[in-house]
Parts: C-alpha cells; structure tokens; sequence
C-alpha cells in the first residue's frame, strides 16, 4: 500500500527546500564574498601601514637614527594585528624591529601555547629574512597564518636636495608624486617589513560565518512558517472542495464551499456551487419526475376503478331497468300460462278434444319454462350488475357460478359459429369468493375468448381440482398472444382492438378481482392455435400459500371430468 | 279463522298484472278492485270493504313503499302483497310488520295464493282489544286468535 501524501505536505515540502537551497547558496556566496572583503581589507591596511613606513623611515634610514625608527614601529605595534616588524638597510641588516611577546599572543589565542617566545621569534626572523632576501615583488607574502608586507625604502635622485629643507612636506610630496616618479630615479637604501597575524581576520570571519548560518536557519525557519500558513491557507479551499465534492458524492446536494477568495480558488469554488445547485436542481426535477409518474400510475388506477365502477353502475342501472321492464310481461305470461294449465288440467277449456289436452298443455307448459329461463336470466343479470366489493367472501360452488354465467353469454354464442364445451369437476370442494366477481371475472375471459375467434371455433370451460386449489380453465381456439403481449395484455387501457370496440380495461380489472380473492390468473397462449386462461382459487378453508393439501378434509377427485 | 273469500284490492300499473289477477283471484270467489298507482288505490280504501291489498313496488304518483306507510297509518293489520319487479332491490318495510308479505315478479300462482292465504289465516291481534291500552298484550291476543 502506497502512503498518501497530501497535496499539502507536498507544496510545503518542496517550497521549503527550494527556500533552503536558496538560502544556503546566498550565504555561501556573502560569506564568500565577506570574508575576501575582511581579507583584501587587511591586506590593503597592511599595504598602506608598509607603505606609509617605508616612507617615514627613509630620511631616519638614511641617518641610522635607530631611535626614530623605534619610535615609528612602536607606532606600527599599536595595531593588535601586527606581530612584527622591522626596518632593514640595503644589506639586509635589521635597523629596527619589534616583535609582540608571545604572552600576549598566548593570551589573546593567536598562537598555540606550545609556541615559545624564540620559537616564534625565530621563525618571524627566518621569514622575515627569506622574504627580503627573495626578489619577490609581490605586494605580500602569506605563510603559516601570516602575512607579509614588504616595501623598499628609497630616495629619489631629483628630489634629494630638498630632504633636509622639506622634512615636514617630505613624506607628502613623495607620496603624491610617487606615481610620476620612475622607477630608474629611484635608489633602494633598505626596506620596511609588517608581518601581521591573519588569526584576527579568521576569527572574525568565523563570527560572521557563525552568525550567517544563525540568520540563515533562523531566515528559513521564519520562511517555511510563512510558506506553510500560505499554503495551508490556499490549499485549505482545495481541501474543503474535497469534502464537498464527497457530500455532494454522496448525495449531500445541500453543501456549500465558501468562494470568498478572489482568485482561481475562488472561481472553482464558485463553479463547485453552482455546479452542486445545477445538481440538486436536476435531482428535485428527477425526484418530482418520479412522484409525478407516481401520481400518474395512481391516477390511472383510480381512474381504472372509476370506469369500472362506473360501467357497473351503469350496468346495475341497466339491469335494474330491463328486470323491471321485463318482469311485468313476464309474469303476464308465466301467470296466465299457468292459468291456461290449470285450466286444462279441470278441463274447463270448451272445444278441445281429450286426446289433446296433454299435447296442448305440454305447449303451455313449455311457455311457462321458457318464461321460468328468462327470469333466470333476468335475475342473472342483475347478479352480475351486483358484483362490487360490497360482497362478503362466502363459500362458492364454483361449478354454480361458472354454469350461471355461461347461461349469459349462451344465447350470443348460439349466434355465432362458436361451440362452447364444459367439463366440470365433480365433487368440487367451494372456495372462498365473491359471486359477481367470479362471474365477472369469467364473463371478461369468455367475451376476450369470443373476440379472439376470428370465424369459427371452440372455447372450452373447465374445472378440477388441483391440491388446494380449485382450477377454471377458458381455452380457446383463437389467435392467440404473442409473446411480447403477455405481460401486457393485464395492463390497464391494453388492447389491441378497435376504437370502441376494447377499451384494455377487462383483464386489469380481472385480475385485480382475483386477486382480491386470493386466486390467480394464468396464461398460457401460442399464436395461431390458441389460449388458455388459467383461474386458480384455494380451496375455502386452506391458506392461500398452502402448497400441502390437507389430505382427509379434503378430497381428491381423480374421476373423469363431466362432459358437456 | 275460517279462510272465507273477501275483498281483495290490487294496485298495479301494469293493465296486465291487474288483470291477470282479477281474472285468477275472482274465480276463486274473491271481490276485486283495482287502482293504477298508490294514489288512486288508497282512495279506494274508503269506498268500501278491503280485506286484503296487493300492490307493486314501483309504480307512478305513489310508489308501493308509500302506499304501505299510509295503508299502515289506516289499519295496522291490513294483509299486504308487495309485488317486486326488481329482485334485490328489497323494498323496507318494517321488520316486525307480520302483516306484510313479499312476492317477486314474476310470480307463480300457487305461490301467490298461499301468500294470500298465509297472511289471511295468520294470529291476529283481536280488534275488540285494539286500544293503546291492549297493545302491550299481544298474547293474549294470539291466544284468543287460536
Ligand atoms: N383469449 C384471447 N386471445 C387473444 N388475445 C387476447 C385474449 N384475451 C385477451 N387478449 C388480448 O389482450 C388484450 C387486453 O384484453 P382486455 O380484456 O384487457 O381488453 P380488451 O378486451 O381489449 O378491452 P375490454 O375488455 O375493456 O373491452 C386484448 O386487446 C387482446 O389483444
Ligand atoms: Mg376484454
């Protein structure tokens, strides 16, 4: 597993060395450059100190006035750098020299403690010597923490005729015209040499080089505070966009960043806002989308349940006209039908013959039973109308129900070339349900039956038994459903009939009564040959989700089912 | 009771009910009137003797509900048929009015005549004991009837 390293640390990180680097470079180079200046400034004090000696010393040289020459070196010793010097003549003999006793070194550590006072003494001397001997014109010689100056004395040939008048001018007049004067009028008559200690300079480089490093840490401590505030405060926007964005992941719509900055943070914060608003926005779209299709499904089926209940109604208002229209003359027939029988059973009827009377009243009788099948129609009808959820489940002879509602589709079938064939179960135990609605629901598959059948044909109604349910086959030798239909064909408003002539409405609302009754429905179909609609109620009695009959209460028919 | 003919009012607004039951119920004996509507039908109450009425449910100007109401408000003992021409719509009449039968169109005729003579042979409260009074002691009334 690799570590994550935020974006942070990194940016923190990366500008604090770059800082450092940067840092450390700088002193090298101003510690470099410090430390030439202290040098090149000892190296020019030392110069001019040489310088200004060899001129002091030319008329005292020239004399050999030692004491003078004493007196101008005491003056040379003044400066702590300086360990020796000394005057020397054209031979190389030293006039006068002054060496700093070696305590005083000891004390101020500019020589290690095992340094004696002739040890020291003698290497000045021996180097002293060495460099006047050499032929060396360089402004200085440096050797073993020392430097060396060494400047010839001389007197200028034009010139030496004013010495003793000029004294006082002497060594300033010289001085300025020293330029312009050539080397070849010039005549060595000895030499000033300063010998001064480098331990001073070093020392002071030292510090500076101490304190540099000092500032530098400090410089970079107080830069990388500063770098990392910086970033933290710039970074701490992309970082609170980061958990935004994984609210808004999440589904938190709501969040906000703050975009108060005005800089390319703050446009994406700006942008992460109103990006995170388009978002919400078109989620309440979506969300009102789905309650609407919601609404929609719902509407439907109220509106589903309103053109049922108003074709019921309707139905129930019809039904109810057509009893009360038909069962006045109805049951003129039927009354003086039975009149007339009675009649002829006394043979109180004149002008008919005693072989006939059986023959006629057999006429009437007939009237009378066919008047008695149109009241059971009439009363049939009605039933039907009835069919809401005001009825109670009741126990159901289903065979009853299936026969009563046959018996209204009979006569529309008798017209057509449509042979209906029954095959009742016997013995069948009842189910729990609701008359108009079985009948209802047997009317919707029988009439979609008849539809399906474009010329002639044959529905076939049965019944069985089937463990704890109680089976109503409708099969027909109709067009049948294409497979893509079949989930379909239940939907409320499907149909694939005429304008007027389906409104899609008859197997929703079957299979809703059902189910209202704990039954299911079925279909098995294939197109061209025909379809089966399968009704299955449990047995009254038995848990709908029973699959395990309960042998003993009730009883299994393996019988042949009946014919029609 | 001896269940000898009596006057018999049908009231139906169907011109074929009324007479298919004048016809049948006259030659058994019975004295017949007959009214078109509750209306006409209750005026004919005070014409005459009426033992028992046969009426239809539905029916112009007084429908047979109301006619019950005010055949009651006459005489609470009064036999009547209610003939129903819509089966399940069951018309209200009181629950404990034992003097009230229904019959549904279309009826059969020995039905209706065992109707008729059900109600007319049934215990009746006594009228010599129809005080307000006598009320509360239905029966006695039953045992005398028996
Ligand atoms: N027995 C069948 N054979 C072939 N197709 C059928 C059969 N039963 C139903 N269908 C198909 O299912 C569709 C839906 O049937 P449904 O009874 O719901 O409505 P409908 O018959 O079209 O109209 P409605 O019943 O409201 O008059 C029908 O249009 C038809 O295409
Ligand atoms: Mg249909």
């Amino acid at each position: 597993m690799t570590m994550r390293i935020g974006l942070q640390k990194r940016a923190i990180t990366g500008i604090s060395l770059l800082l450092m680097a940067l840092a450390v470079s700088l002193m090298w180079i101003s510690l470099y450059q410090g430390s030439d200046q202290i040098r090149s400034q000892l190296l020019k004090r030392g110069r001019v100190a040489a310088d200004n000696l060899a001129y002091n010393a030319t008329y005292p040289t020239v004399i050999r006035d030692t004491a003078s020459l004493g007196d101008f070196l005491d003056g040379i010793m003044a400066e702590k750098e300086v360990l020796y010097c000394g005057i020397f003549d054209d031979a190389g003999t030293s006039l006068a020299e002054r060496l700093r006793p070696v305590f005083m070194l000891h004390e101020l550590d500019v020589v290690e403690s095992d340094v004696t006072e002739e040890g020291l003494h003698n290497m000045l001397r021996h180097t002293v010597a060495d460099v006047i001997a050499s032929d060396d014109h360089r402004e200085y010689v440096e050797y073993e923490g020392m430097v060396y100056f060494q400047v010839p004395i001389h007197i200028d040939h034009g010139s030496s005729d004013e010495l003793g008048s000029e004294l006082g001018l002497y060594g300033l007049g010289g001085a300025l015209d020293e330029s312009a004067t050539s080397e070849d009028n010039r005549d060595v008559i000895g030499a000033a040499v300063i010998g001064m200690t480098t331990h001073y300079i070093e020392e002071t480089i030292a510090d500076l080089r101490d304190n540099m490093i000092w500032i530098t840490a400090l410089a970079i401590l107080i830069a990388m505070v500063i770098v990392s505030v910086v970033v933290r405060l710039s970074i701490r926007p992309i970082n609170e966009l980061v958990v935004a964005t994984g609210r808004v992941a999440g589904g938190d719509y709501d969040c906000k960043v703050r975009e108060g900055r005005n800089d390319e943070i703050g446009d994406l914060a700006r942008s992460f806002n109103t990006m995170t608003g388009d978002l919400k926005k078109s989620r309440d779209a979506l969300v009102e989308k789905e309650l609407l299709e919601a609404l929609v499904v719902e509407l439907r089926e109220t509106q589903e349940q309103l053109v049922q209940a108003g074709k019921l109604a309707a139905l129930g208002q019809l039904a109810a006209g057509v009893a009360h229209e038909i069962n006045n003359p109805l049951a003129g027939i039927m009354g003086y039908a039975q009149l007339l029988t009675e009649k002829l059973r006394r043979r109180e009827v004149e002008g008919i013959s005693a072989e006939e009377v059986p023959k006629i009243t057999s006429y009437v009788e007939n009237m009378e039973k066919q008047s008695q099948r149109c009241k059971q129609i009439v009363q049939n009808l009605l039933k039907f109308a009835r069919a809401s959820s005001k009825e109670e489940m009741v126990d159901v002879d289903i065979n009853a129900v299936v026969r009563e509602t046959l018996a209204l589709v009979d006569h529309q079938l008798s017209q057509s070339n449509i042979t209906l064939e029954t095959r009742y179960a016997d013995h069948l135990p009842p189910i729990r349900g609701q008359e108009g609605k079985l009948q209802q629901v047997i009317t919707n598959i029988v009439i979609n039956a008849m539809q399906a059948i474009e010329d002639r044909g044959t529905i076939t109604v049965s019944s069985e038994l089937d463990n704890d349910r109680v089976l109503v086959r409708v099969a027909d030798t109709g067009v049948g459903i294409p497979g893509e239909n079949l989930d379909k064909v239940f939907e409320p408003f499907f149909t694939t009939k005429d304008l007027g002539r389906g409104t899609g409405l008859g197997l929703s609302v079957t299979y809703g009564l059902v189910h209202d009754m704990g039954g299911e429905i079925s279909i098995d179909s294939t197109v061209g040959v025909g379809t089966t609609f399968t009704l299955a109620f449990p047995v009254a009695g038995v848990e709908p989700q029973r699959a395990v009959p309960r042998n003993g209460t009730i009883e299994r028919t393996s019988q042949p089912l009946d014919g029609p | 009771m001896a269940s000898k003919p009596g006057h018999i009012l049908i009231v139906d607004d169907e011109l074929v009910i009324r007479s298919l039951l004048s016809e049948m119920l006259s030659e058994e004996g019975f004295t017949v009137a007959t009214a078109s509507d509750g209306q006409s039908g209750l005026e004919m109450m005070n014409d005459g003797q009426v033992d028992l009425v046969i009426s239809d449910v539905h029916m112009p100007v007084m429908d047979g509900s109301k006619l019950v109401t005010e055949l009651r408000k006459l005489n609470p003992d009064l036999p009547v048929i209610v003939m129903n021409s819509i089966p399940d719509r069951d018309i209200t009449t009181p629950a404990d009015d034992r003097a009230i039968a229904t019959v549904n169109k279309p009826f059969d005729l020995h039905e209706l005549r065992s109707t008729i003579r059900r109600l007319r042979n049934r215990p009746r409260i006594n009228p010599v004991h129809r005080t307000k009074s006598a009320l509360g002691r239905p029966r006695d009334a039953a045992r005398d009837a028996l």
